[in-house]
């Protein structure tokens, strides 16, 4: 068994090194991927988000709320435009991602004590600008009108020590705990680095498998299970993940703060499983090219049905389902706990399950379907 | 020309994985990726509540949480602690921690707040429950102002006026609804149509696989067959599955025709172009597979394009999909005229023109220098 182990293994290395398309998928994609994908967040979040203001007011009030909003570092005020179809047609000209409209009267309503509305037209077709915006906007909104209830409390006779207490009375203390920049990147890169080390796997692999079904090599007299094919795999993939975790997380400022050994030894099983996961997929391709070109379509459904961006949650159960066969579903669950919360194994305990039976399942899986090569002879 | 397409009929047939690229694989993806959001916003996520004070006030708080669609208290708990753990063991995604004596410091003027711990991890949800957790809380607390300021003898609308004087009204154009289905699906959608037509092109021209093209006629004969099955899918989708999942489109026909058309010889010919310069089939779909699998996340409709750093922005330039989903936001979301995205389909023509003029000239050099007669 180790002699065949062996030359599995050796086989498959020269296999790998021997092949321009293997080279390409299982060297450099992963490790371009990860680098390439992961620097496009450097920024983590967004700044200067252009806007316009319509401001029908022309006040002092007016003017300090346009100077604010610029001072935000989120917002960029880009025109104070006196015509509402002027800024308009500069916001249909997505030069500009949102206009704010002071009405007239604005100072004059706020000095009465009757407040005044401000309003916010936002080109809603991409939603990070659009939220961060708004989000901005009220802040500000709620500094300002702070202000003027700090003023007329004062005016009602009561001290400033006072009137700054009960100018809100209940307050919200927003703690965001892991990812406290509450960054895209922050959220992004990790799965991303995942869904690289999967996807470069399953189709690497995948191509292998079925090239070795064109030459027809498989479900004859090998049997796959001890053959050492998939061992370059896993210590390739196994490096890489290690590399991810360690030097990527550092250069894009990602924190990992869990024990090593446990997502290391998560990230094997992970490994294990989309293996057998791949045997089973790949025992369905007659070609390498045709491995490539429909696993090819995989990668963005894969990534988006394991709840990572969109909570599973908030699925059609079917879906939720489907995405629990593909063992980046699980993995990332558990990678999440350990890496961002510190997790240990008993709150991964759950996720650890789902991967080891999902490497059953398709063990078994395997087992069936390679037995029938082997009777029909590579015609299934 | 009746021969030439018959014969490119008879393969296109017979080859499973060409007919699978161009209709079943992206319309499989599509309809499993619309599935994914056809809930379309965020309900009911799960949240705990530490009630420290356990007064009329905190109990009402806690009633409006769980009153709100996008919240659901799931887990009553007795400390911070707790809370921290089960955000930790993915049971909740938020906990609102009211503290002692919250009731009795709003009511004799004292700083309370109430602490929410929120899982940041995930900016979609965390983005929903800083919105409608801080709407409540405002809400709360403008309501005990009103409360105070009519008790000093001021009118109602004065109160009211003084718990908010800096009303903000937000319109939110195009999707009005924050749905994520009509955000990100149209998109998807478009990356798919990239990917299977630039692939099609590389398997349609390989030169491994049929024989060379002799005239620049066969070259047209060609490329319209294959654009024309390949926009089969464009078809389903637009007028199926798209409105199948409730997602809506404006612009007119003639426009959706234009564009669409546009951007798939868009997609194509570079396809085309690269299969001419790359004998072995497998290699030159690997290219255009190494090219094509970022272009979702370039397009910038997830992560705008002017916060990615400046070599980011270059890759992106030269993708196709960047200009066209750029131009489609504003002829499919916005219903704009076609002054409003001719920057776009300029660069798209630059997409069919530059890949044109390099496949006739690349022709026309393996024709002479193949000794064929013909007119390329």
């Amino acid at each position: 068994m180790y002699n065949g182990i062996k030359f599995e293994f050796t086989r498959e290395l020269r296999n790998i090194f021997s092949d321009k398309s293997l080279i390409l998928m299982l060297l450099a994609a992963p490790l371009f991927y990860a680098f390439f994908y992961g620097s496009a967040y450097l920024n983590k979040v967004e700044r200067e988000l252009e806007l316009v203001i319509v401001d029908y007011d022309q006040s002092a009030t007016s003017r300090m709320y346009s100077r604010m909003l610029d001072a935000s570092g989120i917002i960029k005020v880009t025109g104070n435009e006196p015509q509402i179809d002027v800024a308009m047609n500069s916001f249909y000209q997505a030069e500009n991602k949102a206009v704010i409209y002071i009405p007239k009267g604005f100072e004059k309503e706020l000095k009465k004590g009757k407040g005044s509305d401000v309003k916010i037209y936002l080109n809603n077709t991409r939603f990070l600008p659009s939220n961060d915006i708004v989000k901005a906007v009220s802040e500000i909104s709620a500094t300002v009108g702070a202000g003027i209830r700090l003023k007329y409390l004062r005016a009602q006779g009561l001290s400033s020590g006072q009137a700054i207490e009960v100018v809100e009375p209940l307050r919200i203390d927003m703690r965001s705990l892991h990812n406290t920049t509450e960054s895209y990147g922050d959220f992004l890169i990790p799965g991303i680095f995942i869904l690289i080390l999967q996807q470069t796997l399953l189709i690497g692999l995948g191509e292998s498998i079925a090239k070795d079904r064109e030459k027809g090599l498989i479900g004859t007299k090998q049997q796959w299970w001890k053959s050492g094919k998939a061992l370059p795999y896993l210590i390739m993939f196994t490096s890489y993940a290690f590399l991810f975790f360690t030097v990527a997380f550092d250069v894009f400022g990602i924190p990992q703060i869990g024990n090593y050994l446990l997502l290391m030894v998560t990230t094997v099983i992970f490994l294990i499983a989309v293996v057998l996961f791949t045997y089973f997929i790949s025992s369905f391709f007659k070609t390498k090219f045709e491995a490539l070109i429909l696993l090819a379509f995989t990668s963005y459904p894969v990534f988006l049905i394991s709840g990572y961006s969109w909570p599973s949650m908030s699925m059609p159960l079917w879906v939720k389902y489907l995405g629990y066969i593909i063992p980046s579903t699980p993995f990332l669950e558990a990678y999440i706990k350990i890496t961002q919360f510190g997790a240990g194994f008993d709150l991964i305990l759950p996720q650890m399950i789902h991967l080891i039976a999902l490497a059953f399942v398709f063990a078994l899986l395997n087992k069936l379907r390679y037995y029938k090569f082997d009777k029909t002879g590579l015609k299934v | 020309m009746r021969n030439f397409i018959q014969k490119e009929m008879g393969r296109i047939k017979n080859d499973r994985v060409y007919l699978a690229l161009i209709f079943f694989a992206p319309i499989l993806s599509l309809v499993l990726l619309a599935s994914i959001y056809t809930n379309e916003i965020i309900r009911d996520i799960p949240v705990a509540v530490v009630d420290l004070d356990n007064s009329v006030l905190s109990r009402k708080v806690a009633f409006y949480i769980d009153s709100s669609p996008s919240m659901m208290i799931t887990k009553r708990c007795k400390s911070v602690e707790e809370v921290e753990m089960l955000i930790k063991g993915g049971d909740v995604q938020a906990g609102f921690i009211f503290p002692h004596d919250m009731e009795k410091d709003v009511k004799t003027n004292k700083l309370t707040s109430v602490t929410v711990l929120k899982n940041t991890i995930n900016i979609v949800t965390s983005n929903v429950l800083l919105k409608d957790a801080s709407t409540i809380i405002k809400t709360v607390s403008g309501g005990i102002t009103v409360k105070k300021i009519l008790a000093a003898g001021n009118g109602q609308d004065k109160a009211i006026a003084m718990a908010n004087p800096v009303e903000v009204h937000s319109s939110p154009l195009f999707n009005s609804n924050y749905s994520y289905e009509q955000f990100l699906v149209p998109g998807l959608f478009l990356f798919f149509i990239q990917i299977s037509l630039m692939l099609a092109g590389v398997m349609a021209f390989n030169r491994n696989r049929f024989e060379k093209i002799n005239s620049f006629a066969e070259l047209l004969y060609k490329s319209g067959l294959h654009l024309a099955l390949g926009m089969v899918f464009q078809i389903v989708s637009l007028l199926v599955i798209l409105p199948a999942f409730s997602i809506p489109l404006t612009g007119n026909y003639f426009q959706l025709f234009f564009m669409f058309g546009l951007f798939s010889i868009a997609s194509f010919l570079p396809g085309a172009a690269i299969s001419l310069f790359i004998d072995d089939l497998q290699t030159a779909a690997e290219y255009v597979m190494f090219f094509n699998t970022p272009a979702f996340i370039f397009s910038g409709l997830t992560f705008p394009l002017w916060s990615m750093p400046a070599l980011h922005r270059i890759f992106a330039e030269i993708i196709p999909l960047t200009h066209f989903m750029e131009a489609f936001i504003r002829f499919g979301f916005m219903d704009l005229t076609p002054d409003y995205y001719s920057i776009q389909t300029l660069k798209l023509f630059g997409f069919v023109l530059i890949p044109a003029i390099v496949i006739a000239y690349k022709l026309s050099r393996d024709n002479k220098s193949t000794g064929v007669q013909e007119n390329v």
